[in-house]
């Protein structure tokens, strides 16, 4: 019974310090005007802080005393009030956390990357070890915030079981999916059925085994969101500089999550680069920002000494031969098929987009999600094609959780879709 | 414009679809059944029976250890049935992983692996691991006596492409499950997912038929003796 107490103020805990830790009106009012927006604008600041404070290689109660002061500061000054509207949604937040989690607490089970080496990488610190250390840890090379995030919510604040730093995932999970529907222009019991049909169809325990993917879900929808709003008519020029920024902050994020985060987020930010009405100035900001982003990542490498062990580009392309990257493909499109009917999502996605290109004139969205598909699947079949092993196995245990990542970004189909037929 | 009572009338339904919606969601996580065993078993129970006690991750014997014996470092794993190895349940970062293995899960003493005849071949049926030498091969004949002659192909399916792992050819008379000595070094046949195929070239249909199923048996890579262990479980074993 005490474990059911524990992942009820866990998710309280979670919600609280997210929510807290930036009033909304540091950035927009108009870009939060709702608890989810809020909720996953701070996430994505949060997120950002602790990878920062994950190179100081100091103990993470330091850095909860810092983020639990800004909290009660602006508690105190911003004088927060929720009003009847965000006390309904915030309730239905932490009950759907809160109904997630409970089998997370149950089953326990870790996935078999979890096992490997997030785990281990979690535990380093954890145990308060800092990054130097993870040498000694298998995969090296792959990024660490997954796992800092993790440790982080297991020490604090109960400091007691493992799962309870990975409930920190369904939150941020079900967040992005609260916020995601918030650019839909149906009324708010509509946006809560489309939320739960979304957890319904994507939601499996399996996604919180402690494997990455599903925080590069999440930030995946996110930056869907803010690109489909860079696009928007509505969005104005000065709010459009706050959404790059935000942008850029989801993309730092993702690289230092998972290496394919950095491409499936830059993809989007390359169309808008190219596709969206944005100023020259902005430009600068983003180009700036994600070579920013990037340098981080080499000057990791740098410092750290860090090889791209895992990934053995030699020993890949001393075996590439012609006849192998037919065969890889035909497995590989073989394979896409049938993953693309196990995911709802991803299949309405791919149903819509087509109906939407039949249906209405093409514009700039349109272009926008045929852009981000064309990329998508070059990335998909580049990275099996030159993968190392077997590539049939590498794509049986493999390509379902690659296509989960960004299946999330082809719901702006029916974002599209329903706006258009609101608009009538 | 919708008058008010239809607005009303339609958040009505809207509602209901959404108490409905969450009556789905907890049936899809089965969270009744979840809640009712996270409320009977405390933490190590569930860690358990997810990771088992000697057999699957075996948490419960290394936590045994970790428990009983002071380790200096993290001790090196080896699981001959469950990959990864199941160091993540008592790594500490502070310390080196040892240079030679410590720990021995689902050991298996004399590794074996199984083919059945399928489609004109045998398949195998099981898995080994962390195995260094092809040591015997033996038929099951149903106890029935064969005049064995013809090139036995072992190869397994890589990309849709055959690979061959070994080749030979037998000519002898061959008792039902007699042992045949190969004692080539490979550690070809270690995989934990890679079936491997038997292929009988020229050798009559008669033979084929009787020959129930091919039993190829490995030596360990590491191997230790009895003296070696400090406590054991089952197929696990901790050693010097």
């Amino acid at each position: 019974m005490i474990e059911i107490l524990y992942i009820a103020i866990q998710v309280i805990f979670i919600l609280s310090l997210t929510y807290l830790i930036l009033p909304s009106s540091v950035y927009q009012k108009k870009l939060s005007y709702s608890l989810a927006n809020a909720l996953s604008i701070n996430s994505i600041f949060l997120i950002n802080i602790l990878l920062l404070f994950s190179f100081t290689g100091l103990n993470g109660i330091y850095l909860l005393i810092i983020l639990l002061i800004a909290s009660m500061f602006f508690l105190i000054k911003k004088n927060y009030k929720l009003n009847i509207n965000y006390k309904s949604q915030v309730i239905l937040v932490a009950l759907l956390i809160f109904f997630l989690s409970i089998p997370l607490a149950n089953t326990l089970d870790l996935g078999w990357d979890a096992k490997f080496f997030w785990f281990l990488k979690t535990l380093n610190f954890y145990q308060d070890q800092g990054i130097y250390n993870l040498n000694r840890v298998p995969a090296f090379d792959y990024p660490h915030l997954g796992s800092y995030i993790w440790s982080f919510f297991w020490k604090f604040p109960f400091n007691k079981f493992e799962y309870l730093g990975r409930i920190y995932y369904i939150c941020f999970y079900v967040i992005s999916i609260f916020s995601f529907f918030e650019i839909f222009k149906i009324s708010n019991l509509q946006k809560i059925i489309l939320i739960i049909l979304t957890i319904l169809t994507t939601y499996s325990l399996e996604l919180f085994s402690g494997n990455q993917e599903v925080l590069i879900f999440s930030l995946v929808l996110l930056s869907a969101k803010f690109s489909y709003s860079i696009f928007s008519s509505q969005t104005k020029a000065n709010e459009k500089t706050k959404i790059i920024f935000f942008l850029l902050l989801i993309l730092n994020a993702a690289s230092w999550i998972k290496m394919e985060g950095f491409f499936f987020v830059s993809f989007a930010l390359f169309a808008i680069f190219v596709l969206a009405n944005i100023s020259k100035n902005q430009k600068i900001i983003l180009i700036t920002g994600v070579f920013l982003v990037i340098l981080s990542r080499l000057l990791f490498f740098k410092i750290f000494s860090a090889d791209l062990e895992s990934f053995q580009f030699e020993k890949t392309l001393n075996t590439v031969s012609v006849s192998g990257i037919i065969a890889s493909i035909k497995i590989i499109a073989f394979y896409a098929f049938v993953y693309l009917a196990q995911m709802p999502i991803l299949l309405i996605g791919v149903l819509l987009f087509v109906y939407n290109f039949y249906m209405y004139k093409i514009d700039k969205i349109q272009l926008f999600i045929c852009w981000y598909a064309i990329f998508n699947i070059l990335f998909i079949f580049a990275a099996f094609i030159f993968s190392m092993e077997n590539v049939e196995w590498q794509v049986r245990v493999g390509l379902k959780r690659v296509i989960f990542q960004t299946s999330g970004f082809y719901l702006l189909t029916l974002v599209y879709l329903l706006n258009k037929i609101s608009k009538k | 414009m919708p008058s008010k009572s239809k607005i009303a009338k339609n958040n009505l339904y809207l509602s209901i679809i959404i108490v409905f919606l969450f009556f789905i969601i907890l049936i899809k996580v089965d969270f009744w059944k979840q809640l009712y065993s996270l409320t009977s078993n405390n933490h190590h129970v569930r860690m358990l029976n997810t990771f088992g006690m000697c057999g699957k991750d075996s948490y419960g014997f290394l936590k045994n250890i970790e428990q009983n014996y002071e380790l200096t470092e993290n001790p090196l794993i080896i699981n001959t049935k469950v990959m990864p190895n199941s160091l993540w349940t008592i790594y500490d970062s502070r310390k080196k992983i040892s240079n030679s293995p410590k720990i021995f899960l689902n050991y298996q003493r004399n590794p074996l692996l199984i083919f059945f005849s399928k489609e004109g071949k045998f398949v195998s049926q099981n898995h080994v691991q962390l195995t260094n030498e092809l040591k015997s091969v033996a038929f099951d004949t149903g106890g029935k006596f064969i005049n064995f002659k013809g090139n036995i192909h072992i190869f397994k399916i890589v990309n849709r492409k055959k690979i061959f792992i070994f080749k030979t050819n037998f000519k002898k008379k061959i008792n039902h499950l007699e042992k045949v000595n190969i004692l080539v070094k490979t550690k070809e046949f270690n995989s934990r997912w890679e079936n491997f195929y038997i292929e009988i070239e020229n050798s009559n249909l008669e033979i084929k038929n009787k020959i129930n199923k091919i039993i190829l048996a490995f030596s360990n890579e590491h191997k230790f003796s009895s003296n070696d262990i400090i406590y054991s479980q089952d197929n696990c074993y901790y050693i010097k």
